[in-house]
This record gives structure tokens, C-alpha cells and sequence, in this order.
């Protein structure tokens, strides 16, 4: 880890301005300097991730990911964390659901996909600053401890799903 | 279990039913025409009749004792007669049988076909015997009355004996033709039922084919209309299942810039919390200092309480709304409830409000329902909760949770002396959103909303009556047999798919 690392990058996915600016207040709030990417729609999102079209050659970095799951276009939050979690690599990718509903049977299906954390908007909850500082301190951990191979993508920290209905 | 399977059960269950229905009543005609045809051949029929006659014929001249070869008994209970008195006897016996012979004559005359047979009843064998009877009687029992035996044998052997002798050929040849007679009768009913069973046979094999079409017919008309049954139940379901990604998708949408109103809200009151903190630091001249904390304080903060206030309202709509939505998707697991004893746990948390208002609740024992657990006892907590809510300042507050089994259903009801609805309130009762005492106690409007949803997911019916100032009671009912809820199937294939 050299001197000028920032650490790893929190990757805000959401179609709502408004939700990525409070996210981004929320964050300062806490005095995290790491650097944030927000994009607002899902198929950018999976560019990102894999380092394709428009982000091709985008400097490698450890991802923590903030995903909102109702965004329009074909690619929902939904489908942006099955293709994260149905790759190989960028399963180890930690994913903080946002979402605006606590319905059940959404919850229980992103925990099925292998999300982190799903997390009820609004956003300024002690629960999503305690998680984005949890998995960011797990991102930390794995980078010091990691070999090469696997630096960049720590294991996948998994905080139990609630029970779901 | 899929409505539209259950439909189609039933229907399976209605053609069964009006085949056996059909096939018993086919069964009924033939058994029924058979039975006229046996009556038919054993009294209309002319042969059978006969042969009755025949029969008859037979029996009596070919049995000795009925006819004149018994006239041998007749002269030795003469013969052997040794008084008056039995002599007297005698003839009594004689003419006895002079009536009946003529009784015989007259029948067969009436009744025999004519012919060489009834020719020889009624003439030869008639006639000799009505001779032998009144020889009999006029000259030889005088003659044996007055001792005069010589007389009598010649009479006997001159005259009594050839009749006897013309008698016996007259019946050994009645015996003859009867016998005949009785052989091509027999003939002819047994042709007659011959015909009769291929009669049958036909009426069976038409009976067979109506109930095969009738079947079929019936089989066709009920399957389509089963069938058209079920369509506009999947068309309904589709309707339903529409109008909750409705719900769904609105409060899910709805709740987006509801975050950033409520996000934003509290993003103000902290910048006015450290633009107050950076205030108090400056060096600014008290009156503007005062000024700007009252704009922060009064206006600013004030504008925001309304702001927050609002929005947090709004987000216990969507919330409600989704909750309402809810509890139509949710599966039910259907059992056998003890009602009494659910209705009193689920009031339990609101014991101590019902302490507070003073509330008497009475239940009632109540018959038990096949329901889920859960959702009945938020309905009887949610009736008695708005008793609770809306009761009269006027006078102590009394609940009733009644019940009563009904056919098929058990009814039960939650009646309390409140406020009561007024008449212009009580079509929007079970609307979401309505409240109709909104000044009285804190709430969304959904309470009646999410008890009609329960109730009639469970296959129950819902109604309330109330007088305003007098008091509400709402009616329930409930089925008392166990069957599926019929939503579930839908709903966990929904979740499923989803």
C-alpha cells in the first residue's frame, strides 16, 4: 500500500441525485476521504465493475458498492448485483443494498444473491454508516493481509440476513 | 389449490354427479317397463288368459271327483245309506252339484273361445251329465227310497250307465283338446314374452344411448361453462395481481423523493444547527445576531418541522398502503382456530388502554373457524382497537365479541356503545384512507381496510351496522370447514416467480 492510496473506493449506484448527494453528505459526515463514484444507471454501473466500454482501462481499485435496486432501465439493482455475484471475481465485491422498500421478498432475494447489507433509505441511519465503516475496515484488512493474487478483491463479509418473512 | 383447478374439480364432480343422476333414472324406466311387461303379458294378454281357462277345463273334467266318473261314489254313499235322514243327504249333495254344474255351463259358455272344445263342454258333457243328475234324482232315488231295488238297477244299468259311458268319452276327449289347447298357448306366450324381451332389450339399448348423449351434452355444457368459470377467474386474479404491482410500484416509486424531501429536510436543520453554532461564535452586533436566530429558530425551523411533518406523514401513508397490499399477498396457513381464546390474547396488548378508557369487553364463547392464526386475531385486534379509539365520552364503554355458527359459515360480531358512524360515512367504511373520526385518535384509515381484506381472503363476508351516538357493530363471518384460502396457490407461484 503505497502513501498516496486512498483505500478503497465506494461505488454509488443510483438513478436519484438527490439519494447520491445525501450518501455523499452522510459520508463526509463521517470523515471518510475515500474517493466516491456515482453513476446513475445499472448497465454503467456493471462497465465499471468489469472494466469495459467506457471505463475500459479504469485504474484497478478495491470496490465497496452502494446499490439501489429500483432504478429504471433494464438493469436494475436487482440484475447489477446477480452479475456481480454470479462472477467469479467480482463476487468478493461487498454490496450495500439502498432501497426505498423493506419489502420482504426483496430482502430476502438480494441476501439470496449474496448482497452485504440491505439497508432502508433514508440513509443517514446509524446502521449504514456503521456498515459502510465495517466493510471498509474489512477491505482494509484483507488488502494488508492478502497476497497479490488476491489483493484486490477481498472475500465477501457477510452480515446475517434478517430472518426474512 | 389454483381457483381454476378447484373450479374444474367441481365441475368434474357436477358431470358425475348428473350421470349417476341420469343413469339411475334410465335404470328406473326400464326396471318400470320391464315390470308393465311382465303385468302386461300375465293379464292383457289373450294366450295367458286362456291358458288360465285352460287350465281351469282341465281341472275340471279331467279330476274324477269333479265331474260325472265320480258318480260312482255317489251310488254307494246310496247304496250304503241306511235311513231317511241319509238319503235326504244325498240329494242335498245332488243338487249341490246340479248348481254347480250349471254355474260351470254358464261360465264356459261366456267365457271359452267357440269351438269343437266349448262345443263339448257345453253340449255333449253337459248334457249327459245334467241327464244323469235329473235320472238321478227323479226316478232312481225314488226307486231306492221305496225299496223298489230291482227298478233301480235296471235304471242304473239301462240308463244311468250309458250316460256315464257318453260322459267318460265326452271328457277323455275335452281332456284331449285341452291339452292341445294348453300346448299352443304356452307356444304363444312363450312367443309373446319372446317378442317382449327383444322389446326390452331395444328400450334398454335407446335408454343407454339418451343417457350417453344426455351425458355428453351435459359433459360438454358443463365443461365450458366451467371452463368459462375459471377464465374469469384467472381474468380477476390477473386484475388483482395488477392492481398490487399497482400498489407496489407506486408506493415503491413514491418513497424515492420521499427520501430526498425527508434526506434534505435534515440536511437543513444540521446546516441551521451550525450556522447557529457559527452565529454565536461571531462577532456580529446582538439586534442582527437576534434577528438571524429568530429567522433560523421561527421561520427556518418552522417552515422544516411542517416540511418533516408532512413527509413523515406521507411515508406512514405509502406505508399503510403497502401494508394493505400486503396482507393481500401474504400466505395464510389455514387451521382449525379456538376462537375465544385467540380473540382474547390478540386484545391482550390492549389491555391497558382499554383499563384506561374504562372498557368492559365481553367474549362471548365463540364456535371454532378454519383460518390463519395471525391475520384473525389482527382482525379481532384491530375491531376492538377502534371501539377503543372511538368511544363515547357519554357513557362507559362496553364491548361484545359474539359468535354463532351458521350453515357452512360461522358469523361472528364485535358490538360496542361508541360513538357510532354516521349514515353519510358508512359506504366509505372499509375504504383505505377514511377516517371518520379524524379528530379522535391518531391513524392512517387502514384498519377496516386491512379487516375486509382478511376476511374476505379468507372466503368470509364483512358488514358493519351502526346508529351515530349509539354504537357500531360489525359482522364477520368466517367458514366453519376447513378449505384453502383461495389466494394462496396464486401467491406462492407469484413468490416463486418473483
Amino acid at each position: 500500500m503505497s502513501a498516496h492510496d486512498p483505500g478503497f473506493t465506494i461505488l454509488i449506484v443510483d438513478d436519484d441525485e438527490g439519494h447520491i448527494e445525501l450518501v455523499r453528505r452522510n459520508l463526509r459526515r463521517i470523515a471518510l476521504g475515500n474517493p466516491i463514484v456515482a453513476l446513475q444507471d445499472g448497465a454503467r454501473a456493471l462497465n465499471y465493475i468489469f472494466q469495459r466500454g467506457e471505463f475500459i482501462g479504469r485504474p484497478p481499485a478495491d470496490i465497496l458498492m452502494l446499490l439501489d435496486i429500483n432504478m429504471p432501465g433494464s438493469v436494475n439493482g436487482i440484475e447489477v448485483l446477480r452479475q456481480i455475484k454470479a462472477d467469479p471475481i467480482t463476487r468478493r465485491i461487498p454490496v450495500i443494498m439502498l432501497s426505498t422498500t423493506d419489502d420482504p421478498r426483496e430482502v430476502s432475494r438480494c441476501y439470496d444473491l449474496g448482497c452485504s447489507v440491505y439497508i432502508t433509505k433514508p440513509v443517514d441511519s446509524g446502521h449504514f454508516i456503521e456498515s459502510v465503516r465495517r466493510l471498509g475496515l474489512f477491505l482494509q484488512v484483507i488488502q494488508v493481509g492478502a497476497d497479490d493474487s488476491d489483493r484486490f478483491f477481498p472475500s465477501n463479509p457477510r452480515v446475517p440476513a434478517p430472518e426474512p418473512r | 389449490m389454483q381457483p381454476a383447478s378447484v373450479i374444474r374439480e367441481a365441475g368434474i364432480r357436477l358431470r358425475v354427479r348428473m350421470l349417476i343422476v341420469i343413469a339411475s333414472g334410465g335404470l328406473a324406466v326400464f326396471a318400470a317397463m320391464a315390470f308393465v311387461t311382465i303385468a302386461e303379458v300375465r293379464s292383457g294378454s289373450a294366450a295367458f288368459r286362456e291358458n288360465r281357462l285352460a287350465y281351469e277345463v282341465a281341472r275340471d273334467f279331467a279330476n274324477p271327483s269333479q265331474s260325472l266318473t265320480g258318480g260312482e261314489v255317489f251310488f254307494h254313499s246310496i247304496q250304503s245309506a241306511n235311513d231317511v235322514a241319509d238319503i235326504e243327504n244325498v240329494k242335498d249333495q245332488l243338487r249341490r252339484a246340479e248348481v254347480r254344474i250349471e254355474a260351470g255351463h254358464a261360465y264356459y259358455t261366456q267365457t271359452m273361445p267357440p269351438g269343437p272344445l266349448r262345443d263339448l263342454v257345453t253340449g255333449d258333457a253337459y248334457q249327459s251329465t245334467t241327464e244323469w243328475y235329473a235320472l238321478a234324482e227323479r226316478e232312481y232315488i225314488p226307486a231306492v227310497e221305496r225299496g223298489d231295488f230291482p227298478q233301480a238297477q235296471r235304471i242304473r244299468i239301462e240308463r244311468l250307465d250309458p250316460l256315464v259311458l257318453k260322459d267318460t268319452a265326452a271328457n277323455a276327449e275335452i281332456t284331449r283338446l285341452t291339452n292341445m289347447w294348453i300346448v299352443s298357448n304356452a307356444a304363444i306366450v312363450e312367443s309373446t314374452v319372446r317378442s317382449r324381451r327383444w322389446q326390452l332389450a331395444g328400450v334398454g339399448l335407446i335408454t343407454l344411448l339418451i343417457q350417453l348423449l344426455l351425458g355428453l351434452v351435459i359433459d360438454s355444457s358443463v365443461g365450458s361453462s366451467t371452463r368459462r368459470l375459471s377464465e374469469t377467474l384467472d381474468e380477476l386474479r390477473r386484475k388483482s395481481e395488477e392492481v398490487e404491482a399497482f400498489v407496489y410500484i407506486v408506493s415503491h416509486d413514491l418513497r424515492a423523493p420521499l427520501v430526498n424531501v425527508q434526506g434534505f429536510s435534515r440536511e437543513l436543520e444540521v446546516s441551521c444547527a451550525s450556522l447557529k453554532a457559527t452565529l454565536a461564535a461571531s462577532a456580529l452586533p446582538e439586534p442582527t445576531r437576534d434577528t438571524v436566530t429568530e429567522i433560523l429558530d421561527e421561520e427556518i425551523g418552522g417552515a422544516l418541522k411542517f416540511i418533516s411533518a408532512s413527509a413523515s406523514k406521507f411515508e406512514r401513508l405509502i406505508d399503510a398502503l403497502l401494508g394493505l397490499s400486503r396482507h393481500g399477498r401474504q400466505v395464510y396457513r389455514i387451521e382449525k382456530v379456538d376462537v375465544a381464546e385467540l380473540a382474547a390474547s390478540s386484545i391482550a396488548s390492549l389491555r391497558h388502554s382499554a383499563l384506561d378508557a374504562g372498557a368492559t369487553i365481553r367474549i362471548a364463547a365463540l364456535p371454532p373457524v378454519y383460518a390463519d392464526v395471525t391475520a384473525l386475531g389482527q382482525v379481532f385486534s384491530n375491531l376492538v382497537g377502534n371501539s377503543l379509539k372511538y368511544r363515547s365520552p357519554e357513557r362507559p364503554l362496553e364491548i361484545e365479541i359474539g359468535g354463532e355458527a351458521a350453515p357452512g359459515a360461522v358469523h361472528f360480531w364485535v358490538r360496542d356503545n361508541g360513538l357510532g358512524i354516521p349514515e353519510s360515512g358508512m359506504t366509505r367504511l372499509f375504504q383505505v384512507f377514511q377516517r371518520l373520526h379524524p379528530n379522535q385518535a391518531p391513524g392512517e384509515g387502514m384498519g377496516l381496510a386491512i379487516v375486509q381484506r382478511i376476511v374476505e381472503r379468507h372466503g368470509g363476508r364483512i358488514f358493519a351496522e351502526s346508529h351515530e351516538g349509539e354504537g357500531t357493530t360489525v359482522h364477520f363471518s368466517l367458514p366453519g370447514s376447513p378449505r384453502p384460502a383461495h389466494t394462496d396457490a396464486h401467491e406462492r407461484n407469484r413468490d416463486v416467480r418473483s
